[in-house]
């Protein structure tokens, strides 16, 4: 009865939150003449540049640089985009808090939804690149797996943000510079030799975690080692709780501090 | 006794000072500095009401006194500090008409989009569709987007989205927030109006909050006046609205004595209200102020020129002198049903925590009360010409007794209106010495300059 109730709540949330995002999507792209095109022009031109970048430096790329490249770009993006949407999520829809009783919580997953829908095409943009780069594809069927994990990170991390927002203004320039600051150190368009300084402070570093699974599962369809799995879902699992805790600590304030 | 919504003794505050949405920067620097003093606005104090089932209750008050405040707390959108509120049964809350449409979407995805954000889910709006649609009456603009449309069809169906769904969700209590029938053409205005009728008349418990009294009189059982936070009225609809009617400065009339009296707070006017009760075998309420006198309006008092109109005036230095004693604590600790922080509750509704404050020296007060114009004080410290004379600044009144000389004067009042010597009582006597030994030379010419009026009208001295 309980366990009814409360799916059916989830199940409330989550619809909302679909057609919040759809709404969205529909609105953001709405007279854009390249559309689609706007999500892979970003990814696409950092892709480029550091190819070319690298093609004039010497970097132990060897022939799978572009892919594992590619990977890295777009995976951060994805983290990257859907955190600063949904971190206004909350602040910048005063007027539903403080006017309809909807359930908060989708404003935020809503954002994130948003941040899969536009990550889709970039994981067909990946799917082009592997075919053209003759990589074989049995590694996507645990890509959706680690994806999810992902998400609910991505989803732990907005839900805090989204609180904090509501009480420092322009919490959107810190995360903007605090996640430049992420990408540089996440070895993205780099290696990292195991030991390194560099390697040891990524091993505080989430990102680095998925980047690396996504990475050996897709190129090398190797299964990753399992202290690194362990270490990615405990992550995701954490930050997720974090997260709920803080988010619904806070709720009940928002109406009247926005 | 069976109730759909128990309030009881809510109280809401929210925090003035605090400066919303500060920047990172600033919130980490003022972890440091000096303790901050955390100032509270109570918004609702101490509110207790009920509602059963099928009953419509009306809320009535001034902008700003509280009203969607406590709408919202029932709704569950804001947090009560204290008190509690029972719900039984579901609850919508509406404020305005198609709230979250986007303009930049057709009128189908508004209508999905704004039915998920009253809690409908998808398969529910699909069954709702057409009756949305055919109540709008806009069929031809289904795949339109909503900046083309005028303001009125935008009304319109904001108007069938939000009712269709509320009806939809078959609520057990609506709480509407001043949103009664979309802005659009006549024939759809009445559409509309029997629309929300029909909602209402409905079975579920409404409270409405409206400025159009008419629609209280009209639709609700009970009504109740909010002012400053505070439930200031609660009952009859009828009753209710005619007290918020009235004046804060209302004069008392008699027509079997043919007078009008002008009571003056801080001048002797429980004294006399109480004699008056009495003499026209009105029921005294417990706080005197209260009770239900037969009252009459400042405009309308030349309708009276046989009766005889008096008042009482006293000196300004004295009382407001009296007025510090009342009004202002020497524990700024004291809180109770007349004190908040040693600051009588009525002060601190006007002006908050900043100006008036518990324990405050009696220079002080002059100061505070030096920079308040006439036209924001409370009628304690407000001059009393403003209540005595008319637009054109004649003094209505045909006798004005003195504080100072209360028994006497009163004496002449009595024989004036043809009834026996009265002796009056003295309520809320203040005993202090002599208010000369309270003022400086300072406080003495602030009181002279404030009530320069007074002070030449009614030839006082300090």
């Amino acid at each position: 009865m309980v366990l009814k109730r409360l799916s059916n709540r989830f199940k409330k949330i989550f619809e909302l939150s679909l057609q919040l995002a759809k709404t969205n999507f529909k609105l953001r792209n709405e007279g854009s003449y390249l559309g689609i095109l706007w999500y892979l022009l970003e990814p696409l031109l950092l892709f480029l540049i550091l190819i070319f970048i690298s093609s004039s430096f010497v970097m132990k790329g060897g022939p799978n640089y572009p892919i594992y490249l590619l990977i890295g770009l777009i995976t951060f993006n994805f983290f990257r985009k859907a955190t600063v949407q949904s971190a206004s999520s909350i602040s910048g829809n005063s007027e539903f808090i403080k006017n309809i009783k909807i359930p908060h919580e989708s404003l935020v997953i809503s954002r994130v939804i948003e941040g899969i829908f536009s990550h889709f095409f970039e994981i067909i943009l990946l799917i082009f690149f592997m075919f053209f780069y003759k990589i074989s594809f049995a590694g996507l069927i645990f890509y959706p797996l680690i994806l999810a994990f992902l998400i609910l990170f991505i989803l732990g991390i907005s839900f805090i943000l989204s609180t904090l927002s509501v009480y420092v203004n322009d919490l959107n320039n810190v995360w903007n510079v605090l996640t430049t600051l992420l990408w540089f150190v996440t070895p993205i368009f780099y290696f990292v030799e195991e030991g390194s300084r560099l390697y040891m402070i990524n091993l505080f570093n989430p990102m680095f975690y998925f980047i690396t699974i996504m990475r050996e599962v897709l190129i090398y369809q190797k299964v990753p080692e399992l202290w690194m799995i362990l270490v990615a879902v405990n992550f995701s699992l954490l930050i997720l709780i974090i997260g709920f805790l803080v988010f619904g600590k806070y709720r009940n304030k928002f109406a009247e501090m926005l | 006794m069976e109730y759909r919504i128990m309030v009881y003794n809510v109280t809401k505050k929210f925090q003035r000072e605090y400066v919303k949405n500060e920047s990172a920067l600033s919130r980490t620097l003022s972890f440091f500095p000096l303790k901050k003093h955390k100032r509270e606005f109570e918004a609702l104090r101490n509110v207790s009401f009920s509602v059963k089932p099928g009953e419509n209750l009306g809320i009535i008050g001034k902008n700003g006194s509280g009203k969607s405040t406590l709408l919202k707390t029932i709704a569950g959108i804001y947090e009560c500090d204290e008190g509690s509120i029972e719900i039984k049964g579901n609850v919508v809350y509406l404020t305005g008409f198609g709230q979250g449409l986007k303009k930049r979407l057709t009128m189908r995805e508004n209508i999905y989009l704004v039915g998920s954000l009253m809690g409908l889910s998808k398969n529910e709006i699909k069954d709702r569709f057409d009756e949305i649609v055919e109540f709008s009456e806009l069929e031809d603009y289904l795949d339109t987007k909503v900046y083309q449309f005028s303001s009125g069809m935008v009304n319109r169906l904001g108007f069938s989205i939000t009712i269709y769904c509320v009806s939809h969700k078959n609520p057990d209590i609506i709480l509407i927030d001043e949103a009664f029938g979309g802005g659009a053409d006549i024939t759809f205005k009445n559409k509309a109006l029997d629309k929300m009728e029909e909602l209402i008349k409905g079975g579920a418990s409404i409270i409405l909050v409206s400025h159009d009294l008419a629609l209280i009189k009209k639709y609700c059982d009970r009504a109740l006046w909010i002012d400053y936070g505070g439930v200031a009225k609660e009952g009859d609809p009828e009753e209710v609205i005619r007290n918020y009617l009235k004046p804060d400065t209302f004069e008392i009339i008699s027509d079997r004595y043919k007078f009008i009296y002008f009571p003056l707070p801080k001048v002797a006017c429980s004294s006399l209200k109480t004699v008056f009760a009495n003499l026209m075998e009105i029921k005294p309420e417990k706080d005197i102020h209260k009770t239900n006198f037969l009252q009459v309006n400042r405009i309308d008092i030349k309708k009276y020129p046989n009766y005889f109109k008096f008042c009482f005036v006293r000196n300004p230095w004295d009382r407001i002198l009296s007025c510090y004693l009342n009004k202002i604590g020497k524990d700024p600790n004291v809180n109770n049903e007349w004190f908040r922080n040693g600051v009588h509750r009525e002060f601190v509704r006007m002006y908050g925590d900043d100006i008036f404050r518990g324990g405050m020296s009696f220079e002080e007060f002059v100061n505070a009360i030096g920079k308040i114009s006439d036209s924001q004080a409370n009628e304690h410290f407000r001059s009393q010409y403003i209540s005595l004379t008319d637009s054109n600044g004649n003094l209505i009144p045909d006798f004005i007794g003195k504080f100072e000389n209360l028994e006497q004067d009163f004496e002449k009042i009595c024989e004036k209106i043809n009834v026996g010597p009265i002796k009056l009582p003295h309520l809320m006597k203040t005993d202090h010495r002599d208010y000369k030994n309270y003022y400086n030379m300072r406080t003495k010419e602030i009181v002279a300059k404030r009530f320069k009026e007074d002070i030449e009208l009614f030839s006082y001295k300090f």
